[in-house]
């Protein structure tokens, strides 16, 4: 047998209780924790530049050709907290918060749901990119190129081939 | 009529204050470890809600398996109305200390039939153990009560307790070999070989579910109440007045729990074969010891 | 229901079924000092029979699926459990391998496929780890001490622009206009 060490009781007194009170009394989580991804609403675009970054594909993207819809889905279940999102993103919609207090009783709560329309292509009438998306874009375009926006992409391109700048639709 | 009523009240009484006894310990442990620890009744609560858990049993289960911990439990509550707690009155007739040494020793030998007949493995080594252990350390509480009886001439435990006014070499080293025999019976750390958690995943203790389980752990803080009533009814004297026993019973109680504890803080589980050295080298000054008492010193 | 037994005291079996040991780490680390939960009456079992609760860690792999019905059903009723970390939760980073069953949903759809069981009830823990305050808050939901604070967010995108070549050509003037649309700002 060790011989015993006496000074367990000496520790003990000037240590104290170290114990937290946590669930009675909050935690901050310190600087820099990657927390709960969250997508806002108003800023996101459904560029899809965050799916395909996310390495578990806790983001997914949906198109609805019925309704002319794009759904922007992030399950936080899957989600690593990477922060890859947070990086990529353009118009810095989604952004990771300190907040880890994520637990619920339902998976179904740990869906975050983004649905935007989407515009019709003005040649082929196809659905293939949100309103919002072609306005961000528009803003970088100079103002005789915008009107290409407003088609699809192998409109776009058949259009452009044909070196017709100012299309006649 | 009286006499059975106040042992009912005695066995009562130690029924309900040994949960909270550990729950003292489990404080107090917590504090040497810098932690807040649970709640002094937390004990109690963990037994209610095992108590209102169901049991379930293995494929391969046996009859030892399922009554095994009702027979351990009733063991236990008879060997505690055999020694005197909170009043000196208590059941007691010619060769009540044998009784004692049997009820203490075949709850062991119970435990471990029925974690064997229980059909997992986990629960046999658990059980190897147990025996292995239990034969020695059943047969270092045997010699030292023989010790006892020898010191008193009695096989009655009311008159063997207390063991100390005359203060002899004997009797004093008696006690401190008694201590470390229930120490080891306890189960308490370097010797809880039998249900080593980490290694064994409870040992003996694995199979069990429930209800069943709660009494197993209810006769455990049993167990550990009746050795230390017997220590404090060793030292305990007799001058004491009737009104002040229980109190002063409760506080040898705590002080001897809180040693124990504080010397279980010491201590890493033991490998079986150093365990079982250990007890072997008692065995001869233990039998030194009886000779000493049987001469009277 | 189960929450009531489970109020003042909990037992907790830590089952992994192939996690990185990140979550195990965390597990182990809520019964520290520093975080301390016997406090709360939870308290480390090591065998399933004497277990309240299962704490389910990692992804469930196809090695670990068996063993894991096993522990599953050697938790007497009633019973919860607790998904901790984002691979038990809905997979994790590797949801798609080959060799995992996906997290705790694709293994509630076994368990109700093959035995027809009524579901425990589980609460979601995600974070890869998550931090041992989230646990305890997981357990603290599980046992209806605290409210649950996350909850599904929908957003329905109701009014369009009309896409004309007008409005696009001379957007920054219709954007002045309506001041609306600040579609991208930084
Ligand atoms: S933090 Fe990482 S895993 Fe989570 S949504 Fe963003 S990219 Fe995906
Ligand atoms: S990258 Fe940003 S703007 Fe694009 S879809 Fe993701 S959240 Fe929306
Ligand atoms: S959630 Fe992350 S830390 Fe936990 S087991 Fe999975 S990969 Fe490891």
């Amino acid at each position: 047998m060790k011989t015993p060490r006496i000074d367990i009781f000496k520790e003990a007194l000037k240590t104290g209780v170290v114990t937290k009170k946590y669930p009675f009394e909050p935690v901050e989580a310190p600087e820099g924790f990657r927390g709960k991804p969250s997508i806002d609403f108003e800023k996101c675009i459904g560029c899809e530049a965050c799916v395909n970054i996310c390495p578990p594909n806790a983001l997914s993207v949906e198109i609805d050709t019925k309704r002319g819809i794009k759904r922007v889905m992030l399950f936080l279940g899957r989600c690593i907290f990477c922060g890859r999102c947070q990086d990529v993103c353009p118009t810095e919609a989604i952004k990771l918060s300190r907040e880890f207090e994520l637990s619920s009783l339902n998976s179904k709560d740990l869906y975050q749901i983004v649905e935007l329309k989407m515009a019709k292509c003005k040649i082929c009438g196809r659905y293939y990119a949100t309103v919002r998306q072609i306005l961000f874009t528009a803003k970088n375009v100079p103002k005789d190129q915008r009107p290409l926006l407003l088609l699809c992409d192998e409109c776009r391109s058949k259009v452009s081939a044909k070196h017709i700048s100012y299309a006649r639709w | 009529m009286e006499y059975i009523a106040i042992v009912l009240a005695n066995i009562v009484a130690i029924l309900i204050i040994a949960p909270i006894i550990d729950g003292i310990e489990r404080k107090i442990k917590a504090k040497l470890q810098c932690r807040k620890g649970p709640p002094i009744l937390q004990t109690w609560y963990d037994l209610v809600k095992l108590f209102r858990r169901p049991s379930i049993v293995t494929e391969e289960y046996s009859l030892a398996y399922v009554i095994s911990p009702y027979i351990i439990f009733a063991n236990m509550t008879l060997a505690l109305a055999l020694v005197p707690s909170f009043t000196r009155i208590s059941l007691s007739f010619f060769g009540d200390i044998i009784v004692l040494v049997y009820l203490i020793a075949s709850s062991s030998i119970f435990l471990a039939i029925g974690s064997i007949s229980s059909g997992n493995v986990f629960a046999t080594i658990g059980a190897n153990r147990e025996i292995s252990l239990a034969t020695l350390s059943k047969l270092l509480m045997a010699l030292v009560l023989a010790t006892f009886a020898t010191l008193k001439r009695a096989l009655t435990l009311g008159s063997i307790f207390p063991i100390i006014p005359p203060y002899t070499l004997s009797a004093i080293i008696s006690i401190i070999l008694f201590a470390i025999i229930a120490y080891i019976d306890c189960y308490k750390l370097p010797f809880d070989i039998p249900e080593a958690e980490p290694e064994i995943i409870d040992g003996i203790l694995v199979e069990y579910s429930g209800k069943s389980l709660g009494v197993l752990k209810y006769s455990t803080y049993l167990k550990r109440i009746l050795l230390f009533t017997i220590i404090v009814d060793l030292i305990l004297p007799r001058n004491i007045p009737t009104l002040l026993l229980p109190i002063s019973y409760f506080t040898f109680l705590l002080a001897l729990s809180i040693t124990y504890v504080c010397v279980e803080t010491y201590f890493g589980r033991l490998r079986i074969d150093q365990a079982l050295k250990f007890m072997k080298t008692m065995v001869p000054i233990l039998l030194v010891v009886w000779f000493i008492a049987y001469l009277h010193y | 229901m189960s929450l009531k037994l489970f109020r003042r005291s909990l037992w907790v079996y830590h089952l992994n079924s192939g996690s990185c040991n990140g979550c195990d780490i965390e597990v182990l680390n809520i019964f520290t000092p520093y975080h301390d939960v016997e406090r709360l009456g939870i308290k480390l079992v090591a065998s399933p029979r004497h277990a309240d609760v299962i704490v389910f860690t990692g992804p469930i792999t196809r090695e670990t699926l068996p063993k894991a019905i096993r522990a599953f059903f050697a938790v007497p009723e009633p019973k919860a459990v607790v998904a901790v970390g984002s691979c038990a939760c809905g997979g994790g980073i590797w949801y798609d391998s080959y060799a995992v069953i996906g997290g705790i949903e694709a293994f509630y759809r076994i368990l109700e496929n093959y035995y027809k069981i009524r579901l425990p009830l589980t609460v979601y823990v995600p974070g890869c780890p998550p931090k041992p305050e989230a646990i305890i808050y997981g357990i603290a939901v599980l046992r209806g001490v605290l409210k649950q604070k996350q909850r599904k967010t929908y957003f329905l995108e109701k009014e369009v622009p009309a896409l004309t070549r007008d409005f696009i050509v001379n957007l920054e003037k219709y954007m002045k206009q309506e001041g609306g649309i600040n579609i991208g700002k930084k």
